[in-house]
């Protein structure tokens, strides 16, 4: 616990968190302005978590590709993985700390942004005078039901997409290489290249935004939900057993 | 009892043997040098030895404790600076320091205290470490090694870069921390400051030891260079060169006597008496085989 908070203030002195925030603000900006124009003349609310949503399909991916390349390969490339691997808990536990350490940052920088996001969304609507929230075919209390547990949903498919990205920094130890290979998997599964090797029911990385339409379904399906859950932590666990096996593998040089 | 053993190590970076069959003991409170030109391996098996390279084979013990096994028993009891100082860039000194006394959760503030005093790298603490001056870090990356008071301390080059006054210093505090019961291991170029501080040498070459120094031994071995006139007796075991149309006798200390009475009974004329120190680097050269050098 201790070891964790000492990696999490080191992110924090290190001044890590600046990248993600500096794209999520411009983020903000785009989807705030884009809000105020928008065509199809949503509510409010529908689109706060639409465009949201949507992003977690790129721009958060890539974010989150470069925030925890940052955090990991940096260690490699400037040789303080001597320092960081070499502790008494052993080099399967200094990665573990390190992946909770980018996991709880980035989440805590995604749960703002949702928040913040949808506050300045709030005010833009209002100036406009556009609707606000529009009950058309659910409650209000199921509207945050879906909502949130969608957020959770995507949270934990960032930072499974994280994982994956702490694996591919172990075995290249460069961090161009390692946000450039990020990249071309998550294009390679948008064109559905990985279909024909990984059915799509396995495979974390087509959970990213399917529930970007969830506001417009009658009733969401929870089963199919949890399913997805399930599957992208399984996936998580499943990539942090590799990550562990090549930790101890791998020569900190 | 070793406290430090490398046994039988050889390692095999990219098919190339960088290290080949090395063994090296350090007892409690010795400080043991590595010597060798460029290349030789000397940091490749620093890190070999701190773990951050795993041995192609053999095995490096450190208090009888399997270290590519059971690290994780013995880690917080080593500390190293290999090459150049491993620190964060974008903390300060303090920071860095205090995050790799509590990572180890053995930060004292009395050591840490002592540490930077001994060191004198107060002044530049709370400078980014990035925007420190070579020496600074060098002086940073020495403290890193010994902040949280390890029983074995692994230096590589750890006088580059440090001016003169710092380097009488930091040799002083070696010498302390070997009364202290430490195990230090230290590798550089300047061979002076090799014989200086360390008990026992080792020197490598193209990845081999090649031979290992009892320093105290070297240190007291004192020859003697006797320069008389020409004679013809025979003397065993001592060797004689002709050197500007006078006989020069390479006596070892002990023999002295005996050789000078010898000389006066034979009523052969001394023109001079030198001692011969056996330098580190006289030994080194020899070893080495540079026959350019003088
Ligand atoms: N990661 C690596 N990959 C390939 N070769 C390496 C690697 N590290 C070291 N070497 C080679 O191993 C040999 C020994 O290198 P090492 O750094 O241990 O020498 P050294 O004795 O410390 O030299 P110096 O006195 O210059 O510091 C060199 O020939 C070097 O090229
Ligand atoms: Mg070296």
């Amino acid at each position: 616990m201790n070891v964790i908070k000492l990696e999490i203030e080191k992110c924090i002195k290190e001044r890590k968190y600046i990248a993600p925030l500096i794209s999520i603000v411009f983020f903000i900006a785009i989807s705030a302005y884009f809000a105020s124009h928008d065509p199809r003349g949503r509510d409010y609310f529908t689109y706060t978590y639409y465009v949201f949503i949507l992003n977690c399909r790129v721009i958060f991916p890539i974010i989150v590709a470069i925030f925890f390349t940052n955090v990991l390969v940096k260690e490699f490339e400037k040789k303080t993985a001597r320092i960081h691997f070499l502790k008494p808990y052993g080099r399967e536990k200094a990665l573990l700390y390190k992946y909770i350490a980018g996991s709880v940052i980035i989440s805590i920088i995604f749960i703002l942004t949702f928040f913040v996001y949808e506050l300045i969304l709030l005010i833009v609507f209002k100036i406009k005078g556009l609707e606000i929230f529009n009950i058309y075919e659910f409650s209000f209390k199921e509207f945050y039901l879906r909502a949130y547990s969608t957020l959770l949903l995507q949270i934990v498919f960032l930072i499974t997409f994280g994982a994956m990205v702490f694996i591919i920094g172990i075995i290249t130890k460069k961090g161009i290489i390692t946000i450039l290979i990020s990249l071309l998997i998550l294009i390679s599964e948008q064109r559905g290249l990985f279909l024909d090797i990984i059915p799509k029911r396995i495979l974390f990385l087509s959970t990213a935004a399917k529930y970007n339409y969830m506001l417009q379904l009658d009733k969401m399906v929870y089963i199919s939900y949890l399913y997805d859950l399930m599957l992208n932590i399984s996936t998580l666990l499943g990539f942090i057993l590799i990550s562990f096996l090549l930790i101890r593998r791998i020569e900190l040089d | 009892m070793n406290s430090l053993e490398v046994k039988s190590v050889t390692k095999i970076i990219k098919n190339k043997k960088i290290l080949n069959n090395i063994s090296l003991e350090a007892n409690d409170g010795q400080v043991v040098g590595l010597i060798g030109p460029n290349g030789s391996g000397k940091s490749t098996l620093f890190k070999v030895i701190t773990n951050i390279y795993n041995p192609t084979i053999g095995k490096v013990f450190v208090d009888n404790i399997d270290l590519q096994k059971e690290y994780e028993k013995i880690s917080s009891e080593i500390g190293f600076l290999i090459e150049e100082p491993s620190l964060y860039e974008n903390l300060t000194g303090k920071e860095n320091l205090m995050l790799i006394s509590k990572l180890y959760n053995k930060f004292d503030s009395n050591i840490f205290e002592e540490v930077c005093n001994e060191l004198e790298i107060n002044k530049f603490l709370n400078v980014r470490f990035n925007k420190c001056s070579m020496g600074m870090k060098q002086k940073i990356g020495i403290a890193a090694a010994i902040i949280h008071n390890p029983k074995y301390i692994i230096l590589d080059e750890p006088t580059n870069s440090l001016d003169a006054e710092s380097i009488i210093k930091f040799k002083r505090l070696i010498k302390t921390l070997a009364t202290r019961g430490k195990t230090i291991i230290l590798s550089s170029h300047i061979l002076s400051d090799v014989e200086e501080i360390c008990d026992k040498i080792y020197i490598l070459q193209n990845g081999e030891i090649i031979d290992c120094i009892n320093n105290q031994e070297n240190k007291h071995c004192i020859q003697y260079l006797i320069y008389t006139e020409k004679f013809n007796l025979r003397i065993d075991q001592i060797p004689i060169i002709e050197k500007d149309g006078q006989k020069v006798l390479i006596v070892k200390e002990e023999q002295l006597n005996d050789i000078l009475n010898m000389l006066s009974r034979n009523n052969i004329r001394i023109f001079k008496i030198q001692e011969k120190r056996n330098t580190l680097q006289e030994k080194f050269i020899e070893r080495i085989g540079y026959n350019e050098c003088d």
